[in-house]
């Protein structure tokens, strides 16, 4: 990746010893350098969740103080830092949000980069980081750690520094620097002040001849929780509390009934014919801007809906039901507030309460299957326990942490409207969804193992034992697999982001493959590569990685393994670095999923094994190209053309047998490949000897198998399983 | 005379519960068939019935209703899956509150949240129907279209029934 496609690596602003010393040292020359913070417009300060604070005794550090994740101020007359902000440049623009005091502090930064050119700019990726490290001085907080982002960053660790200064003054400038793992700096970018909000909305809100759009709920009018305020509560403060602001624009347009039809309700599709010939800011494009119309009734009789779910550019308007929320009364004022910020909360991309398990990728669910989320995303007769009373009774006007999380600092594209398709990147992961239980009384046991480090580039595989503890036998299904869905696994990286690994492909379970653990049997065993998936790389930083697996019984108990922690070397050498380099590109990920493949669409990921067995031959990690390479050569490989010929590519024995006896020559100490594979390739090499015509040779291998485990130590169970196993597979050699 | 392929039940305490506490009540669908039979749960939206299978519940006293799921909040249901489909084999049956293996099969709100206020006889009936007017009336508003072919041709072969059952709960 060269420096024009990597903000990482500049040109951010002239990276120069003069400029670090400022960024570091200096940090109240930084707000010099560019510009002059912009003063909050007049009413931002009435709204803000941020500057909300009153004045207090200000209390000043002598010492630097550090905090791991979530800091708080201290309260004081000096401002607070969280908010917009956003550099200037002539070749990429950052617009940062740093969110570590001020109202619900979610201890993060994250910021989206926009590549300029000439006049014009447009949008590059994205960043977060989850678990920054902050250090509040008495003259400036500095804030770092290492994120997630969108592009292949090259220098992933980041620095923020922001001057801390009075309430009186203007807002100052960001630093912000990228670092490489090694800890060189790279790009640095100065951002002025934008607002003491994360993001800024374009709201506009038509409504039908007739209707009569809500205003405000007043907090007092029914009983309310504790510790929810009197207030006149409006939709913009509802997203405002979360520190989202919208902003009113235009006039509002009176649409008239004529547009639902001739039945005079509304479809799906006359809604969205309505947005555009009324949406004044309606352009079909990923933007900050939404659309809510106040209609009458629903075709099919909805409260609210965000009809724009089809289509290239999804969510850019929603819309409610006069006829079905309409009243005065404070319970439907106070239902008319909940439906209107829902909708809208689904054009941020925010899923119902008890969905979010079925997001594009996968998020946790709250309490009782989600529907125990204090949320403006749950129903109220849903919640558990106690429908909608016991909602109303406990609900605190507001959205959850991860749904304030992912309205802060969700990838610019999984939250712009027009962006990405509803359900898609809707939220990420909580490790709390593979939380120990409370009581398990499943009487099974699921144990995650893998070796304790991996070196960087090298395929991640675990292995998966379920094993019963119920004497009297326990029936499973044996898919061990995460492609079979049935069971997930949790990745927690460096960063502190937690993934779910999500498989290349699904397989659709159709067949009841259950098996009966017992006490002559008592675990079922599978081995599965899990270091790339459709997020891409999963383990592609150096540092400690924490995984979780989650079982899905026949029964419906939820079976978690304990955490299982391993660790990604940095590399230690110039050939350690450009072996990884060689193993981290999306065909190659893929062709470790498949174990190879001759697909035109892989062609680079072969010739990176190809330039690994021909440039590193003795480098560790050459057999998993061995590996790859020497298992796709056994099979016979159809090949569909674009002209829709079939072509076969036969079996290459002799490379297959020469590729993974090096495999298995590596494997058979402590070191290479694991058991399970080692077994899988142990078997393979006889069918390739077998098909080279040698059957002698393909029996001794088997053989050679059952000795090479004999010999690993492997308990008499497992060696009583590979024996059988080798004997199945001796007749099936036999019958060939 | 058509065949009778599924069976639904309710089932409820025989001893009565008090003022105020839920009712734990349990929902059965057997295959009285001699076939195995493709079955989905209770998914998002079939309680409201803003999507198929309905499983619409529903609580009386008196001949009046007390309980029932409200008008539909908005349709944006989850998408149907592969996983989400049971095959039930002749003789066998299973409870469509509780997901298995992977599907997400939902508890009946109404069900779950009802907490009667006065003593007396109540009534929770279940209708259960796969009468779709379309297949379409199957899938989910988003995240559908990796399954939906296969969704769609499983979906058709699940048997068309409306079933309803109801049973009968003391409250003191």
């Amino acid at each position: 990746m060269s420096n024009a496609d990597d903000p990482t690596q500049g040109p951010g602003a002239i990276i120069s010893p003069e400029s670090l010393a400022i960024a570091e040292n200096t940090p109240a020359e930084v707000g010099s350098l560019e510009g002059r913070a912009s003063e909050p417009e007049a009413g931002e300060q009435a709204e803000s969740p941020l500057e909300a604070g009153e004045l207090r005794i200000v209390r000043t550090y002598a010492q630097p103080i550090t905090q791991v994740g979530r800091y708080v101020s201290p309260t004081s007359f000096l401002r607070r830092v969280s908010g917009r902000y956003r550099s200037t440049g002539s070749t990429y623009q950052l617009e940062l949000r740093v969110d570590v005091d001020g109202a619900r502090p979610m201890g993060r930064v994250s910021g989206d980069f926009f590549s300029v050119s000439g006049g014009t700019s447009s949008y590059f990726g994205s960043f977060a980081v989850d678990s920054p490290t902050v250090q509040v001085a008495s003259n400036q907080v500095t804030i770092e750690g290492i994120g997630d982002y969108t592009w292949s960053a090259s220098a992933p660790r980041v620095k923020v520094t922001i001057p801390r200064t009075s309430i009186f003054v203007a807002a100052p400038a960001a630093t912000f620097q990228f670092f490489t793992f090694s800890g060189s700096p790279r790009a640095i970018y100065t951002c002025p002040f934008l607002s003491s909000f994360f993001r800024t909305v374009q709201w506009e809100q038509d409504s039908v001849a007739g209707t009569v759009p809500f205003v405000s709920y007043n907090t007092a009018s029914l009983p309310r929780p504790f510790g929810v305020a009197v207030r006149d509560l409006t939709v913009s403060q509802a997203f405002a509390d979360a520190g989202i602001e919208m902003q009113t624009t235009g006039g509002v347009n009176v649409v008239n009934t004529s547009a639902a039809g001739s039945d005079a309700k509304w479809s799906d599709s006359e809604l969205h014919a309505a947005m555009v010939a009324n949406f004044s800011l309606f352009a079909d494009v990923p933007q900050w801007k939404v659309y809510l119309l106040v209609a009458t009734i629903h075709a099919e009789g909805y409260r609210g809906i965000m009809f724009d779910y089809s289509g290239t550019y999804q969510r850019q308007g929603c819309a409610v039901f006069y006829d079905s929320i309409k009243g005065t009364a404070p319970y439907d004022q106070r239902a008319q507030l909940r439906t209107y910020v829902h909708e809208l909360g689904h054009a941020f991309n925010l899923l119902h309460s008890w969905q979010k398990n079925l997001a594009s990728p996968p998020a946790p669910l709250g309490p009782n299957g989600g529907y125990g989320d204090l949320s403006w995303m749950n129903y109220d007769w849903r919640y558990q326990p106690g429908g909608a009373s016991g909602y109303w009774a406990a609900f605190p006007f507001q959205f959850t942490d991860n749904e304030v999380i992912h309205l802060r600092h969700g990838f610019y594209r999984n939250v712009i409207f027009g962006g990405e398709p509803f359900g898609a990147g809707a939220a990420e992961i909580d490790p709390e969804l593979f939380a120990d239980r409370i009581e398990d009384n499943s009487r099974l046991m699921l144990e995650l193992r893998a070796k304790p480090a991996f070196e960087l580039g090298e395929p991640v595989v675990v292995e998966l034992k379920l094993s019963t503890t119920d004497l009297r036998g326990k029936r499973i299904h044996a898919r061990l697999h995460p492609k079979d869905t049935l069971v997930s696994v949790a990745i927690r990286q460096p960063s502190g982001r937690t993934l779910l690994y999500r498989p290349l492909m699904d397989h659709c379970v159709d067949e009841d493959e259950s098996v009966l653990l017992t006490a002559d049997d008592p675990a079922a065993y599978e081995s599965a590569y899990i270091g790339y998936g459709k997020d891409g790389f999963y383990f592609d930083q150096p540092g400690i990685y924490q995984l979780r697996a989650m079982y899905a019984a026949p029964d419906g108990s939820r079976v978690v393994s304990k955490a299982l922690r391993l660790r990604v070397r940095s590399p230690h050498s110039a050939a350690d670095e450009d072996v990884a380099e060689l193993f981290l590109g999306p065909e190659q990920g893929q062709l470790f999923c498949l174990l190879g493949s001759d697909a035109d669409a892989l062609k680079a990921g072969n010739e990176a094994f190809d330039l690994v067995l021909d440039k590193y031959a003795k480098h560790p990690l050459a057999i998993y190209a061995n590996l790859v390479v020497g298992m796709n050569a056994e099979r016979d490989f159809k090949n569909l053309g674009a002209d829709k010929s079939l072509s076969v590519r036969p079996a290459q024995a002799a490379e297959s047998v020469s590729k993974l006896t090096a495999v298995a020559a590596a494997s058979a100490g402590d070191k290479g490949i694991d058991n399970i594979t080692l077994n899988a390739v142990m078997r393979t090499i006889a069918h390739a000897e077998r098909k080279a015509g040698d059957l002698d040779k393909a029996m001794a291998t088997v053989d050679k198998m059952v000795s090479v485990f004999r010999k690993k130590g492997l308990n008499k169970r497992v060696l009583k399983h590979i024996q059988a196993t080798a004997a199945a597979e001796k007749a099936a050699l036999s019958a060939e | 005379m058509s065949e009778v392929i599924l069976v639904l039940s309710l089932l409820v305490p025989d001893a009565p519960i008090p003022v105020g506490a839920p009712a734990p009540v349990a929902v059965d669908i057997r295959n009285v068939s001699e076939r195995p039979v493709w079955v989905v749960g209770v998914v998002d939206g079939s309680e409201e019935a803003i999507r198929y299978p309905h499983y619409r519940p529903q609580i009386s006293r008196d001949g009046e209703v007390v309980a029932e799921p409200p008008p539909p909040e908005d349709p944006l249901v989850s998408p149907l899956r592969c996983v989400d489909f049971r095959l039930l084999n002749p003789g066998e049956s299973f409870d469509p509150t509780r997901g298995e293996q992977g599907s997400a099969y939902q508890a009946l709100s109404t069900f779950v949240n009802f907490r009667p206020a006065v003593p007396g006889v109540y009534t929770y009936s279940l209708t259960f129907s796969t009468e779709s007017a379309s297949l379409e009336q199957w899938l989910g508003r988003f995240n559908q279209d990796a399954d939906r072919e296969a969704v769609l041709e499983r979906a058709a072969q699940v048997p068309r029934v409306t079933l309803t059952a109801s049973a009968s709960i003391k409250v003191r």
